[in-house]
């Protein structure tokens, strides 16, 4: 069977003469004439990711406002009514596995799903059997220049005239004003004049981790492709693509204008109603293929290879339903579809690591062997003295206490210029955060003195987090217990330069979260706590 | 930091380890000096002649009861045990694990001796009241089990909040790790325990039978409380799972 090729959106100048996004366009306007009750449905699809469409679920908003379906302004026209049964929902809805291992997995075998269903629409419709889901690589193009959202998915009508079902009214981007574009480091490079991106935040740096799960000297933990949760899913913090850029694309996408009025893809309980968000997923996809493509393998553990107790299931056309494990899915070898591009310009992880230990003043050969794994878990180096409150601009500085015996061993270890053992990693954990607001993205900074200007800011930032399902992750009885998110940063370079200007002998250091856009009224995000941890070799 | 399998794996080994040495004791040494002189499955399960609520009392049914919470319930703190490693200074570790056994266990010692009392009422009551209450408990056993209450008790045992790091505030988040994990964790799975100490004979079937179930259930992710049954649902899940990958098929072609 031939394969598929899934185009990048950005083919024809990504307007509607990329018949790609014409035909896209149109299967998605068909399934959308279906009801939310209907397998083959646009909102049923959506709500396989998640919902706040069922009032009896504890996430849904309480009392009902936006984000539950019947509070999204059209278009689309979200219908919140004809439920399906509860055995239905139990199957199939509310599935979407974030925070664990299964995310590529599952994700992928879900776009394959929503695929089979648009091909099958849009064959009646008189169009192409070969048509494929086209990506959005906000990474590609020169100068950032496919950062930008492709304009067909923008525009509120098609060549012929009728309302464009690609267009979604709450979708508000960084600025809150309808430009969608994705604040990557290039597209920062070419914008020196807007004060808003001195540097960008969303990389595609977790493409040189060399690990799909846990860590080693160049993956940060939980690993490329997210953390070990057995074969029950019990994770709450995101895998390294997963938190970038994954969840900061869709907070960015998403953007907000008030605490009652954000867009849809910054929430995944939303997320999958705006047709933006397969194009983007489907990027996330091409980027794992290539990922394994340039050598990274997955694993190869029976659990993974499984899936979790209860099996991903979708719907299929023809009132079919689709049972699938990781395994079905693992390679795209094995599948009915291939990427236009699947190279990648990233530094492999050894370039990386090569650049570390010279800043460092170690002579490393990059041709070594495999990295090595760690002996045992990362040790505790510091922590806050308690939880942190974020509102309106930002909290004051977080002093994030040292261990001092922790401390030596780590300046021990950096100023040991050896290349065996490696020298330690550090990296800075967000424990438990809670709230409400999807569409936040916190920078993290170190070491940030009062008033800094642009240049300081740029200079202390260590990364970004996109908030994306907080709310359903702080909700008591929702899948997280509510306790709420955890995101990990590394901090390695940083630490290093702190190091070499021997300033590491410090009791703490100041770890300041500043929203992107200053959080509005009365919202506060909680952080349960700020801790560093120290990784040896 | 975040999970990791080697610090799971000797986790797993060192608990399962405890566990399994506490169903040894219990089954396999008749001489333990129970105050009756029976076996200590027996003496586990049964009242005891002893006037009730003295301290004699308190310490024989304590000491009865404890190797069952290692036995059933200590496996089920896996993940608490985890988090509370990860969380912690390596240099107070060891306090750190000492307070949450210790807090973990006091909360199940209350629940022992208020379960033991019952028992002794029950026992000492006429024979013929012997029956209703054992039907009284498998009743409540079973309500509570698909209850909307004992949903809430789990998934209320999957919260791992963060622990303070520092001085002696670490020491009681420690503490108060234990007591909370040990409340959610009695919460549970009350019910069962009352109605497996009720059985006339076949404790350590009911025993084991129990500690299936609620390891079983523990395995389950937070859900929304409602009416439903639950219990073997992650077992029957885990075995559909592996049977399907020795099949090996999939319909997608």
């Amino acid at each position: 069977m031939t394969a598929l090729v899934r185009n990048n959106a950005w083919n024809s100048g990504g307007d509607f003469s990329n018949q790609d996004l014409l035909w896209y366009a149109k299967g998605v306007g068909k399934m959308m004439q279906r009801g939310l009750d209907d397998p083959a449905s646009w909102w049923f699809f959506a709500a396989i990711h998640g919902e706040y469409v069922n009032p009896a679920n504890p996430w849904y908003p309480n009392p009902p406002a936006f984000p539950a379906w019947g509070d999204i302004s059209s278009p689309p026209a979200v219908p919140a009514t004809a439920l399906p049964n509860q055995a239905t929902q139990a199957k199939y809805w509310n599935q979407c596995q974030h925070g664990s291992w299964y995310f590529l997995p599952w994700h992928r075998g879900y776009l394959m799903a929503l695929e089979a269903q648009l091909r099958a629409d849009i064959l009646s419709l008189g169009g192409p059997s070969t048509w494929a889901l086209p990506y959005w690589d906000y990474f590609g193009g020169a100068k950032g220049v496919q950062a930008v959202m492709p304009p067909a998915v923008g525009q509120k009508t098609l060549p012929d005239g009728t309302a464009n079902p690609l267009y979604v009214a709450m979708r508000y981007g960084p600025d809150g004003n309808g430009e969608i574009y994705i604040p990557t480091e290039d597209w920062a490079e070419t914008h020196p004049a807007d004060p808003k991106w001195s540097y960008g935040d969303v990389s595609s740096a977790c493409m040189s981790n060399d690990s799909y799960t846990g860590t080693d000297p160049s993956t940060p933990p939980p690993g490329f492709g997210g953390p070990d949760t057995g074969f029950s899913h019990n994770g709450n913090t995101h895998g390294n693509m997963e938190s970038n850029p994954h969840d900061l694309v869709h907070v960015y996408t998403g953007g907000v204008i008030s605490n009652s009025n954000y867009g849809l893809m910054a929430d995944p309980g939303t997320a999958a109603l705006d047709p933006i968000f397969y194009l983007h997923h489907a990027n996330i996809d091409r980027m794992w293929a290539v990922w394994n493509a340039a050598g990274n393998a997955n694993p190869s553990d029976s659990d993974w290879l499984k899936g979790p107790a209860k099996a991903f299931v979708m719907p299929m056309p023809g009132n079919e339903s689709w049972t699938y494990t990781p395994n079905d899915v693992k390679t795209l070898t094995a599948l009915n579809y291939i990427y236009q591009e699947l190279t990648d310009l990233t530094p492999p992880a050894l370039v990386r690591l090569t650049q570390r230990l010279q800043s460092l003043g170690v002579a490393y050969a990059a041709a070594a062997a495999a990295q090595p794994r760690a002996k045992r878990a990362a040790e505790l180096l510091g922590a806050s003295e308690g939880p942190v409150r974020v509102a309106g601009s930002g909290a004051p500085p977080v002093p994030v206490r040292l261990d001092a015996g922790n401390r030596k061993q780590l300046a021990a270890s950096l100023s040991a210029s050896s290349a065996s053992p490696l020298p330690d990693n550090v990296y800075l954990k967000l424990e438990n955060v809670t709230g409400k607001l999807d569409s936040t993205v916190l920078g993290v900074y170190i070491n940030l003195p009062a008033g800094a200007g642009q240049a300081e800011r740029s200079a202390q930032h260590v990364g970004d987090v996109g908030l994306f399902g907080l709310r359903r992750a702080s909700v008591k009885d929702g899948a997280h217990g509510g306790t709420g998110l955890s995101f990990i940063l590394d901090v390695s370079a940083f630490v290093d330069q702190l190091h070499l200007q021997d300033r590491l002998t410090d009791e703490a250091i100041q770890v300041s979260l500043i929203p992107r856009q200053a959080l509005p009224g009365e919202t506060a995000i909680e952080v349960g706590r700020v801790s560093l941890y120290r990784q040896s070799y | 930091m975040v999970y990791d399998r080697q610090l799971a794996a000797v986790l797993r080994f060192y608990v399962l380890g405890a566990s399994v040495a506490a169903w040894i004791l219990m089954l396999a040494w008749p001489a333990w000096p129970a105050w009756s002189g029976e076996a200590l499955p027996a003496s586990l399960c049964s009242a005891s002649s002893a006037a009730w609520l003295t301290p004699d009392w308190l310490v024989a049914a304590g000491l009865a009861w404890m190797p069952m919470v290692v036995a059933m319930m200590l496996p089920m703190s896996i993940p608490a045990l985890g988090h509370l490693w990860l969380s912690t200074f390596a240099q107070v570790r060891w306090r750190a694990i000492a307070l949450f056994l210790a807090g973990y266990g006091a909360t199940w010692l209350m629940a022992g001796w208020t379960m033991k009392a019952i028992e002794m009422l029950v026992r000492n009551a006429a024979a013929d009241l012997h029956l209703p209450a054992l039907a009284a408990a498998a009743v409540l056993a079973l309500v509570w089990q698909v209850s909307p209450a004992k949903q809430c008790c789990l998934n209320r045992c999957h919260a791992h909040p963060p622990l303070a790091a520092f001085g002696w505030r670490a020491a009681r988040d420690a503490l108060a790790l234990g007591l909370r994990h040990g409340a959610w964790c009695v919460g549970s799975c009350w019910a069962l325990m009352l109605l497996v100490l009720l059985l006339p004979q076949g404790h350590v079937a009911g025993m084991a039978a129990a500690a299936v179930l609620m390891f079983s259930e523990r395995l389950d992710p937070p859900r929304p409380p409602a009416w439903r049954l639950r219990g073997l649902k992650p077992v029957a899940l885990w075995v559909r799972r592996e049977w399907a990958w020795r099949k090996q098929g999939t319909p997608f072609a």
